[in-house]
């Protein structure tokens, strides 16, 4: 049997749900569906990664928060930027955050072995 | 003393490999989506009851305009003017989820079929958390059926066709919190604190109060439950109070995102809103013996909403639904406790009415699926670790009954769900092409404060949504009174839906209206049996 990673796994799942999309709902389908995923799913699976929680913990919270937290975002934003700038901003705020707070832990975590170094 | 060893059968017997699972996960899901989109499959154009064109209204407002909407514009709110009871004339609902609606529609390119796609996704996310959350509690087999028989809820199937949408979603939030409740509350009893879970269980509470304040007061129900049954069980705190306290300021800082919204529904529950239980709302303390029983929703909903039959599934599977209901009660271990808390949350929600509660009980009614199916899977799952008794034939017979009982499933209530999704709003009991280009042309070539009176068209909920569809507020009365008309800037006869089903005697009524009253009137747009007068 073919032994997937956890990437290869998403990507499968991507492909599957891509398929599934464009066949029953045409290429407006699969741009909603494959649009959501970037928007509301991978921004906060970059933020949840970087606790201490199971991999189901983290697809499933992310899912479910991420499917209001952006969108409330993008309201928020929508009085300065317009909505459709807005997404794009929200989407850069999120991912950042989710890099910031890797950053914030992995340099947290060096500085703690170095201590005990 | 019974033995449930149905636990270790499944761990058994049913150990799935992790990707296999996944992948098993996302075809579920996917049956379940489409199934779901039936409805909307072959024919994109809008359909649903008046709430379903309200949701749609405030995301398409947002979409076209590029702002988020704060005060209503006028046609929306002729209508919602008066729902925020906190501000009268602004937003009534927490805008994330209607703005997701606008992202779809941005992301799409297309205004009608990316809103009812996003839709058929939020309402059926059920299926996922309830997946999760048994998965996590009980094993793979229990989360596989139980989200097998949750894509087949009547119940759920029919408030997301009407257009209860939020409603749909907000139920999800509920196991999900519970459960990331009962996870920190078992990381403090074994000492080994995972704090991540209860600041998680603030913000899933926060969010699950932006998609519906009601499916919020559901969940806010079970985990005060929760909290009074494991002090029951432990005897002893199991929180810490800084964490709960961190977690309760993330809860107050997310809904204070919205003030408006948030105090609308602060307003509702105070003494006087209208959301609070009033004396002559009470009904009978014998409701408190039924579940369904004794509940009506005034010709809202068909009575076929109340009936188990119907909505939840074929009677025998109540023998199991009992079952699964003493199993829990009589073993109540923990996990057990988290079903109990979350079954006693929704009794108590689903009998407000007792106490007076206005209004809300019938759609509270549509939250039972989620926990009854689970509960039946318990229920069969252990009649089946009696098979032990039958040597080597144990697993053959063990899977021959679960496949029985897929198969009896498909056949009654996948049946059920299937022709009542294939079959929904077909014909002119949606929004025809007429009428929508009708709308289209009223939308881009009237103006905006616009009152138009519309006679003809069929139902009440189709009229509505050639207003949202318009942009442009339309009078619509099942019985024409004149006065009605003293506003109307605008008249549209509508002779499409007439004439499709023969209907002569409204047909040659409109006709010499029509001919007497509009005579002066500038014909504006007349196609496809659509006539658009501006009054003279």
């Amino acid at each position: 049997m073919v032994n997937l990673g956890k990437k290869e796994l998403g990507i499968l799942a991507l492909i599957l749900i891509g398929i599934f999309s464009l066949i029953f709902f045409g290429f407006t389908g699969f741009k909603v569906v494959i649009g959501f995923i970037a928007l509301f799913f991978l921004p906060f699976y970059l933020i949840l990664d970087n606790f201490d929680l199971e991999e189901g913990e983290k697809i499933i919270f992310s899912l479910f928060i991420g499917v209001v937290m952006f969108p409330s975002l993008v309201y928020l934003l929508g009085g300065i930027f317009g909505i459709r700038i807005s997404i794009i901003v929200s989407f850069v705020v999120f991912v950042l955050g989710g890099l910031m707070i890797r950053w914030f832990f992995s340099r947290a975590n060096k500085n703690t072995s170095d201590d005990n170094d | 003393m019974i033995k449930f060893k149905y636990t270790q059968f499944f761990f058994k017997y049913m150990r799935v490999d992790r990707k296999i699972e996944f992948v098993f996960v996302v075809l579920l899901y996917l049956s379940c989506l489409w199934l779901w989109s039936l409805p909307f499959q072959k024919n994109s154009l809008p359909y649903g009851e008046v709430d379903a064109s309200s949701h749609f209204a405030v995301a398409d407002y947002m979409t076209q305009t590029d702002k988020p909407i704060g005060l209503l514009p006028y046609y929306i709110d002729k209508r919602y003017g008066g729902d925020n009871d906190y501000k009268n004339h602004v937003l009534w609902y927490h805008p994330p989820y209607h703005t997701a609606f606008s992202i779809a529609q941005i992301m799409g390119g297309e205004r009608v079929l990316p809103v009812f796609l996003a839709n058929a996704i939020f309402s059926s996310i059920v299926l996922l958390s309830v997946y999760f959350v048994i998965r996590k509690m009980f094993g793979f087999l229990p989360a596989l059926l139980s989200g097998f028989l949750l894509m087949f809820s009547m119940r759920d199937i029919m408030a997301y066709l009407w257009g209860q949408w939020p409603e749909r979603m907000g139920f999800a939030y509920l196991p999900l919190v519970l459960y990331c409740f009962y996870k920190y509350a078992r990381s403090y009893l074994d000492k080994e604190e995972k704090p991540i879970y209860i600041y998680l269980t603030g913000i899933l509470l926060a969010v699950n109060f932006f998609v519906h304040p009601m499916t919020f007061l559901h969940t806010a129900a079970s985990i005060f439950i929760l909290v009074i049954l494991l002090f029951a069980k432990e005897r002893k705190l199991f929180f810490n109070l800084k964490h709960v306290s961190l977690a309760i300021v993330i809860f107050l800082v997310i809904i204070s995102i919205f003030p408006l919204q948030t105090m609308n529904v602060v307003v509702r529950l105070l003494p006087g809103g209208k959301d609070t239980p009033t004396e002559t709302n009470r009904v009978s303390i014998s409701r408190l013996f039924m579940w369904a029983g004794g509940l009506s929703a005034e010709g809202s909903v068909p009575d076929s909403y109340f009936s188990y039959n119907q909505m939840i599934g074929p009677y025998w599977t109540m023998i199991l639904l009992f079952l699964g209901v003493f199993i829990i009660f009589f073993r109540r271990n923990e996990k057990d406790i988290v079903l109990i808390s979350w079954l006693i949350g929704l009794y108590f929600m689903v009998h407000l009415d007792v106490i007076g509660q206005p209004g809300r009980v019938h759609r509270s009614l549509s939250a039972s699926a989620q926990i009854f199916y689970p509960l039946i899977v318990l229920g069969l799952l252990y009649l089946l670790s009696y098979s032990k008794y039958l040597g080597k034939y144990k697993t053959y017979l063990k899977y021959g009954v679960i496949a029985i009982f897929v198969i009896l499933i498909m056949f009654s209530s996948g049946k059920m769900a299937y022709s009542q999704l294939k079959g929904a709003y077909g014909g002119i009991i949606r929004v025809t092409p007429y009428q929508y280009d009708a709308a289209e042309w009223m939308k881009d070539n009237l103006p905006r404060d616009s009152e138009v009176y519309q006679f003809g068209t069929l139902t009440m909920a189709k009229s509505r949504w050639m207003w949202m569809l318009s942009d442009t507020y339309i009078i619509y009365r099942d019985i024409f009174d004149e006065r009605d008309l003293v506003n109307a800037t605008h008249i549209l006869m509508d002779y499409s839906d007439r004439a499709a089903i023969g209907d002569k005697n409204t047909v040659d009524g409109m006709q010499s209206w029509e001919k007497e009253n509009l005579a002066n009137s500038t014909l504006l747009y007349n196609k496809n049996n659509i006539r658009v007068y501006q009054r003279g």
